[in-house]
C-alpha cells in the first residue's frame, strides 16, 4: 500500500513539477538543472540512493545544500533532519560540510558555515573546522548580513503562546538582538546590500505579508497585502494579492530597493521595498 | 475562627478534587476532516503520524515522528485529492482566535527536480480556534484561499471552515491537527498506554483509524 502511494504521489509530482515550471524563470530553472545534474548525482555517491536533494540554501561559490536520509512514504509535516553540503554553483564543485543528519538548516556566513540543530541550537562551524554554539531557541530562517559578521533568524525565544516566533539578528559573538515581535508568526527576514533594510514575512494581518524594518528595530511597515483578510482570499484572489515567499532560502537582492524571491514551485519575483509594489520575474535572464 | 479555616480547607480540598473532573468535562472533538462518501470516508484520508511521546505514539507504536506536536491525517490520493478538494471541519465550537492564509500550497520536501518546491518551517496557512474552556485546536498545512471564517468569527461544531493544503513544511496534502490546554500546553487529543489517560475524543475509534464525527 506505501509503495502503490508512493508510486502515486510521484506520478503526481511529476505533473505539478511541469506546471511549476512553466513559470519558472529560465535563469532559476538553468539553476534547478545544475543542481540536478551535479549536486544530485554526488549526493546519491556520497549518501546513498535513498538520500535527497531537499534544500538550497543561498547562492553563488557559497551555497549550501540540506540531504534528507530517506523521503518519507506518506504525507506529514515531519521536518527532516539534514547532512549538509558545499555547493559551488560557478564551478560545480561539492563538498561535504557534515554528513551526519542533524540539522534544521544552514547557512555559509562569510567564510564559516552556520548549522541549526533540531532543538533550536544554531553553531558555527569555523573555517578552521572548530564548531561553537552562537544562541538557542533559534527557529531557523538564516540569512547572512552583507558584511558576514551577524545572520538574520526567526527566533522562538518569546514563550508567548500568542506571539509564536520574532525575527533578530545574532553575530558572531553569539548576542542576540530581537528587530520584529508582532502577535503570530514573524519570519524569514533578509538584509539589504547596504546593510540597513531588514524585510520580513509577517501574518499579524491574516494574510501573510511583506514588513519592513530596519537593522535597529523600527517600527514595521507593511508592503504588501494592505486590507486584505484571510476570509477576503476565499472570495477569489485579489489583483493587488503579493504572494509571500516559501523561505527565505533563495532570496536575493538585486539591489538596495529590491528583493527576489521564491512565491512557490519555482515562481520569482521582485519586490520593490519602499513601496510594496511587486511583480513575477519570469524570463529573460541570463 | 476554626471552623471557618475547616469550612475553607474542606472547601479548597473539595476544589482540588474536582479539578481533574472539570478538566474531563472540558471541551471535546469530533474528527476535524469531512466523513462524506467523497471526502474522508472509504480511505480517503489516513493517519500518517500521530503526535510523538518519546518515540512512541499514544498507543505505543511507532506512527510518529520526532518532536511531532499534533497528530497528521494525509489525503491518500494525494495532490489530485487537494485540487478535488477535501474540507477541514471543525472539531468544536468555538471563537476564531488567529489564521493565516496566502502561502503557496504545493510544498513539497523531497521533489529533488525542483528543490525549489520544498518550504520553509513559518509558511503554512493556518487557523486556531478557542474553545469555551479555553482550550485550542490548531488546523494546519491549509490550501490558499479557502478559508471560510474572518478572525473573530464564532464558529459552531462540524462546520467547514478551510481546506486540505500542502502549505509549509510539508511532504504532500495533509491536515496537521493540534491540541493546546491553558493549563498542560500542546497535549495528545489521543488517550493511551504510552500518552494521556483521557480521550479528548467525542470517540476515539481504533488506532490507525478515524475517530467518530459526532459533536459533544
Amino acid at each position: 500500500m506505501r509503495k502503490l502511494y508512493l508510486a502515486v504521489t510521484t506520478l503526481v509530482l511529476a505533473a505539478t513539477s511541469a506546471t511549476a515550471a512553466d513559470r519558472m524563470n529560465p535563469a532559476d530553472a538553468r539553476r534547478v538543472q545544475s543542481a540536478r545534474e551535479k549536486l544530485v548525482p554526488a549526493i546519491e555517491k556520497e549518501f546513498g540512493p535513498k538520500a535527497r536533494l531537499i534544500h538550497l540554501y543561498g547562492h553563488g561559490a557559497n551555497a549550501l545544500a540540506g540531504i534528507m536520509a530517506e523521503p518519507p512514504s506518506e504525507a506529514t509535516g515531519d521536518i527532516p533532519l539534514l547532512a549538509i553540503v558545499g555547493w559551488n554553483e560557478r564551478t560545480g564543485a561539492v563538498r561535504v560540510v557534515d554528513r551526519e543528519f542533524k540539522y534544521r538548516e544552514a547557512r555559509s556566513v562569510g567564510t564559516q558555515v552556520a548549522l541549526l540543530e533540531a532543538n533550536g541550537d544554531l553553531r558555527l562551524r569555523e573555517a578552521n573546522g572548530r564548531t561553537r554554539l552562537l544562541a538557542q531557541r533559534v527557529g531557523g530562517d538564516l540569512f547572512p548580513t552583507p558584511k558576514g559578521d551577524a545572520l538574520l533568524a526567526t527566533l522562538t525565544r518569546t514563550g508567548n503562546e500568542a506571539h509564536e516566533t520574532s525575527i533578530g539578528i545574532v553575530d558572531l559573538t553569539g548576542r542576540v538582538k530581537e528587530l520584529a515581535d508582532g502577535p503570530g508568526v514573524d519570519a524569514m527576514p533578509s538584509i539589504s546590500p547596504d546593510g540597513e533594510t531588514v524585510v520580513f514575512v509577517s501574518g499579524r494581518t491574516s494574510v501573510a505579508s511583506f514588513f519592513r524594518t530596519t537593522v535597529d528595530g523600527a517600527e514595521p511597515v507593511q508592503l504588501t497585502n494592505k486590507g486584505l483578510s484571510a476570509w477576503l482570499l476565499s472570495q477569489g484572489e485579489p489583483a493587488d494579492f503579493v504572494p509571500p515567499p516559501v523561505s527565505n532560502y533563495a532570496m536575493e537582492w538585486v539591489d538596495d530597493d529590491t528583493l527576489r524571491y521564491n512565491a512557490g514551485g519555482g515562481e520569482f519575483w521582485k519586490l520593490n521595498v519602499r513601496t510594496g509594489e511587486a511583480s513575477p520575474d519570469l524570463g529573460g535572464g541570463k | 475562627m476554626n471552623r471557618t479555616l475547616k469550612t475553607l480547607g474542606a472547601t479548597l480540598a473539595g476544589a482540588l478534587l474536582a479539578l481533574p473532573l472539570a478538566s474531563q468535562a472540558g471541551t471535546l472533538f469530533r474528527f476535524p476532516m469531512s466523513m462524506l462518501s467523497d471526502q474522508c470516508a472509504n480511505g480517503g484520508c489516513v493517519v500518517s503520524a500521530y503526535m510523538d511521546h518519546a518515540g512512541k505514539d499514544y498507543a505505543c507504536g511507532t506512527v510518529r515522528y520526532g518532536g511531532h506536536t499534533g497528530t497528521d491525517y494525509a489525503l491518500a490520493g494525494g495532490f489530485t485529492k487537494m485540487d478535488y478538494g477535501v474540507w477541514v471541519i471543525s472539531a468544536a465550537g468555538g471563537t476564531l482566535e488567529s489564521s493565516v492564509d496566502g502561502y503557496y500550497d504545493r510544498c513539497n520536501y523531497w521533489n529533488q527536480n525542483d528543490p525549489y518546491a520544498a518550504c520553509g518551517l513559518y509558511t503554512a496557512n493556518y487557523m486556531i480556534m478557542r474553545h469555551a474552556d479555553g482550550r485550542k485546536s490548531k488546523y494546519w498545512h491549509l490550501k490558499k484561499g479557502t478559508q471560510q471564517y474572518a478572525r473573530g468569527a464564532s464558529i459552531p461544531c462540524g462546520n467547514w471552515i478551510a481546506r486540505v493544503g500542502s502549505s509549509g513544511a510539508s511532504t504532500g496534502p495533509h491536515l496537521h491537527f493540534e491540541f493546546w490546554d491553558p493549563t498542560w500546553g500542546t497535549d495528545d487529543p489521543y488517550a493511551g498506554s504510552c500518552g494521556g489517560p483521557i480521550s479528548l475524543w467525542t470517540a476515539q475509534g481504533a488506532y490507525r483509524g478515524l475517530p467518530g464525527i459526532t459533536c459533544q
